[in-house]
């Protein structure tokens, strides 16, 4: 089943994933410069789509180090699937 | 750095010992106990603004009870400086035969505190008045005794021998508060004498904004940057959200007054620009380039530390929205921080401001990248379509504040000329 | 020569097993520094991946290592002042305050403490110092290859108000041609253990200095302090500084706590001219830097 992703990010926000988009996407590219504050980066390709490499550590605060590579990877090389939402304010 | 209103310092000093006049806050007339108007004949009403002078510009009204209410609604109505007060401060009105002033502050030229008293209290106090005494204290003395200051106080000259033992104390219970409460300023003007003692008609506090962690709560405060004279507005709100919900490298974001500017330096402006640095030295290097070429920062911003990319894609969209804005620069000092990540912060926010243009500005931007992450910042810049794009030039270590300046000029001008083609 | 680091600099990393800290550390370890031992309360007896070990206290510390003289502190502004307390009462005589943000009565108590048992304190709020070829402190250059590409060996002392504006003052000192004795941030804090005119009384006694760059910004009254130095005649050197904050408005803070304007007084105007009285020369942009340094060492 495709199911859409969603990791919310410890500075509020979140970054959500079109799974729909991905089958299609040959470059993978969300996933080039994947980086957490731990060895493992967020994001692996598992049967075509992006996961996160350790559900256990979804909960972890600064998990995720917010450089924004895989939005703008996947915008630029792969089909547009992943957005960053980081609301101001409130 | 918060300045804290009258009435809350002057409840702490109340609580540390010090006398204050009879009285209350009141944001409505019904808010003020009756008993506390028939006990008094006389009343004084003080619109609690952060203002300075406040007596000068109408926001002190001495009344008699019976008009109160009248005076109060016109109080609670007046502009002062542009701020309307949220509440009053009612009090009795104080007989007083001398006004004298009492400081504790923190003095850059001892770095330590110092008490300052003078004589002379009510309106401004200058150092170099007669009357006045300036007395340094060795902060870690565990105790200051009251002879200590009863010592120093003397050579202000002309106090009586008894008035020189309460006005002893008090600076000795002053001296506690400035302690007790992380103070960088903590003052009494005036401190009157009456036939009661000594009475605490105004005072003021100054908290230091970096021991909020042990004194936030005690004294019910909101973390603000620190703007003199006026409220911040909602754009820097919600600039001090982005460090408030992430530790990551430190924001900071001020909306300089445009109407100010204009008014100093008139046709000198040739427009404003929305401005990012990263180092406040090298924003203020930058700004002296800019502005002295007619381009003056619509905001002061510095994204400092080593934040993550979505720190610094905040404070970009935070810039860009601004009104009046007619290009854009961003710069850093020779620089630590990791500038591949600054450089996707800023990507994204000039994608989706400029998403008809692919990220391409509308106005003239100038970035400049230096320091150990240059080129993986210069290759993202490459990737994403923004190196040398009209109306954007980007530029590494080979180039200074100087230079960024003078491309800023001739590309603001080539903007300008095309436009009006 | 160089002043407060050189190559017998024994270090001591307070707050070592913080991620900045650490890797801080594994910086100043390959520029050079000799790095001995850290501190970190409730991990001692543990070893950093490169070795280093960690102890409970500063005296665990030294009595491990008795080389150490120097201590470079990353603790969290809350325990700050303890931290500096307890290498002063170890004999540690030079500490650099990496720590931003410490409540300024804190940092007050420090400076005097650290006077009174004749230690030298740097910062807080500090990105540290380099003795360039010796030894480096602190955040200052962060990856081997920038600082070697920006800081290089010689006789010009540098200071800064600016951590990042130390490193950009140092590259375009090098540009024009002229290596570093020693480059020190003094942080940006409106209260600080070194002022410009405690170091300046440093250069004036090391042989190898023959002048010194300065970065200045507007507030506080580090600036007016070296320029009475001057007239006193306590520091003799060529010293040139830029004074930045040229059009910032009254009552506004930029950036740094100490960076303010109040009611016209720490003007970049008044700091000027008081520097040119001194006969100290004022640079009008900071880029000119090597260009004044050639014409003044010719």
């Amino acid at each position: 089943m495709v199911k859409n992703f969603k990791l919310v990010l410890f500075s509020g926000g979140n970054i959500s994933i079109d799974y729909s988009k991905c089958r299609d996407c040959e470059s993978k590219a969300c996933t080039k410069f994947c980086q957490s504050s731990t060895l493992e980066p967020v994001l692996k390709i598992e049967n075509g789509i992006p996961v996160t490499t350790d559900s256990s550590k979804i909960e972890k605060k600064n998990w995720c180090t917010e450089c924004l590579a895989c939005e703008l990877n996947c915008g630029l090389y792969g089909k547009g699937a992943i957005r960053i939402e980081l609301p101001l304010g409130e | 750095m918060p300045n804290l209103e009258e009435y809350k310092a002057k409840s702490i000093v109340k609580q540390e010992g010090l006398n204050i006049p009879d009285g209350c806050v009141a944001g409505d007339f019904s808010d003020i106990n009756v008993d506390f108007l028939k006990r008094h004949k006389n009343i004084v009403l003080k619109s609690q603004v952060p203002v300075g002078s406040r007596g000068k510009k109408g926001g002190i009204v001495v009344t008699e009870t019976s008009s109160a209410e009248d005076a109060f609604r016109e109080l609670i109505g007046k502009e002062i400086d542009f701020m309307l007060p949220e509440k009053l401060l009612v009090e009795e009105k104080i007989d007083y035969s001398a006004e004298y002033y009492l400081s504790v502050y923190s003095c850059p030229e001892h770095r330590g505190p110092v008490l300052m008293f003078s004589s002379s209290g009510g309106g401004d106090v200058e150092e170099e008045e007669g009357g006045t005494v300036i007395i340094p204290v060795k902060i870690n003395s565990d105790k200051i005794s009251a002879d200590f200051f009863k010592k120093g106080l003397s050579a202000a000259g002309g106090i009586e021998a008894l008035e020189l033992d309460a006005l002893a104390d008090i600076a000795n219970t002053l001296y506690s508060v400035y302690r007790k409460y992380d103070c960088k300023l903590v003052e009494i003007n005036p401190l009157v004498k009456t036939d009661e003692g000594f009475i605490v008609l105004d005072a003021k506090m100054i908290v230091d904004g970096d021991a909020f962690f042990r004194q936030g709560e005690a004294l019910d405060l909101d973390f603000v940057e620190e703007i003199e004279g006026r409220q911040p507005t909602d754009l820097e709100l919600a600039a001090g959200k982005i460090d408030e919900e992430d530790y990551r490298g430190a924001a900071h974001f001020v909306q300089l007054p445009v109407k100010s500017i204009r008014g100093q330096y008139g046709d000198k402006v040739k427009t404003f620009i929305g401005f990012n640095c990263v180092g406040t030295g090298a924003s203020l290097t930058v700004m002296d380039e800019i502005a002295r070429l007619g381009y003056f920062p619509r905001n002061f911003a510095d994204t400092s530390g080593n934040p993550p990319a979505s720190k610094v894609y905040r404070m970009t969209r935070i810039i860009l929205s601004q009104d009046n804005v007619g290009g854009y620069v961003f710069a850093t000092c020779v620089s630590s921080q990791q500038l591949d990540n600054t450089a996707r912060g800023i990507i994204k926010a000039f994608k989706e401001v400029f998403s008809k243009t692919g990220g391409i500005p509308d106005i003239p931007a100038v970035m400049l990248f230096r320091g150990a992450w240059e080129e993986e910042a210069m290759e993202l810049l490459k990737e994403h379509g923004l190196f040398d794009q009209p109306n954007v030039k980007i530029l590494d270590s080979n180039y200074t504040e100087n230079d960024l300046a003078g491309i800023f000029d001739k590309l603001y001008k080539e903007w300008k000329n095309g436009k009006k083609l | 020569m160089s002043i407060y680091i050189d190559e017998r600099t024994y270090l001591l990393v307070q707050g070592i097993t913080g991620r900045q800290a650490y890797m801080n550390t594994l910086y100043m370890e390959a520029y050079g520094t000799n790095v001995c031992a850290g501190v970190t309360p409730g991990k001692g007896g543990t070893k950093l991946k490169n070795g280093i070990p960690v102890f409970n206290t500063v005296a665990e510390a030294i009595a491990y290592d008795n080389r150490i003289n120097t201590s470079v502190l990353y603790v969290p502004a809350r325990a700050l002042k303890q931290a500096v307390y307890e290498a002063l009462d170890a004999g540690i005589k030079l500490l650099v305050l990496i720590t931003e943000r410490a409540p300024h009565q804190d940092v007050l108590s420090i400076i005097a403490k650290a006077e009174d048992v004749g230690a030298t304190v740097v910062g807080p709020n500090s990105i540290g110092m380099i003795s360039p070829g010796k030894a480096v402190i602190g955040l200052i250059g962060a990856r081997v290859e920038l600082a070697n590409k920006v800081f290089t060996a010689g006789n010009i002392g540098v200071l800064s108000r600016s951590g990042g504006q130390t490193t950009t003052l140092c590259s375009y000192v090098t540009r024009a041609g002229y290596g570093q004795s020693t480059a020190i941030g003094i942080g940006g804090d409106e209260f600080v253990g070194t002022t410009w005119a405690k170091a300046l009384l440093e250069f004036e006694k090391d042989p190898d200095t023959k002048a010194v760059v300065a970065f200045g910004e507007i507030g506080g009254i580090v600036e007016e302090e070296a320029a009475k130095l001057v007239m006193d005649k306590g520091f003799t050197k060529l010293l040139i500084v830029y004074v930045s904050g040229k059009f910032a408005l009254d009552g506004i803070r930029y950036g740094h706590a100490g960076a303010i304007v109040k009611r016209g007084r720490g003007s970049v105007k008044d700091k000027e001219a008081l520097l040119r009285k001194a006969g100290v020369i004022v640079l009008d942009h900071l880029d000119d830097v090597g260009k004044e340094l050639g014409q003044a060492l010719k």
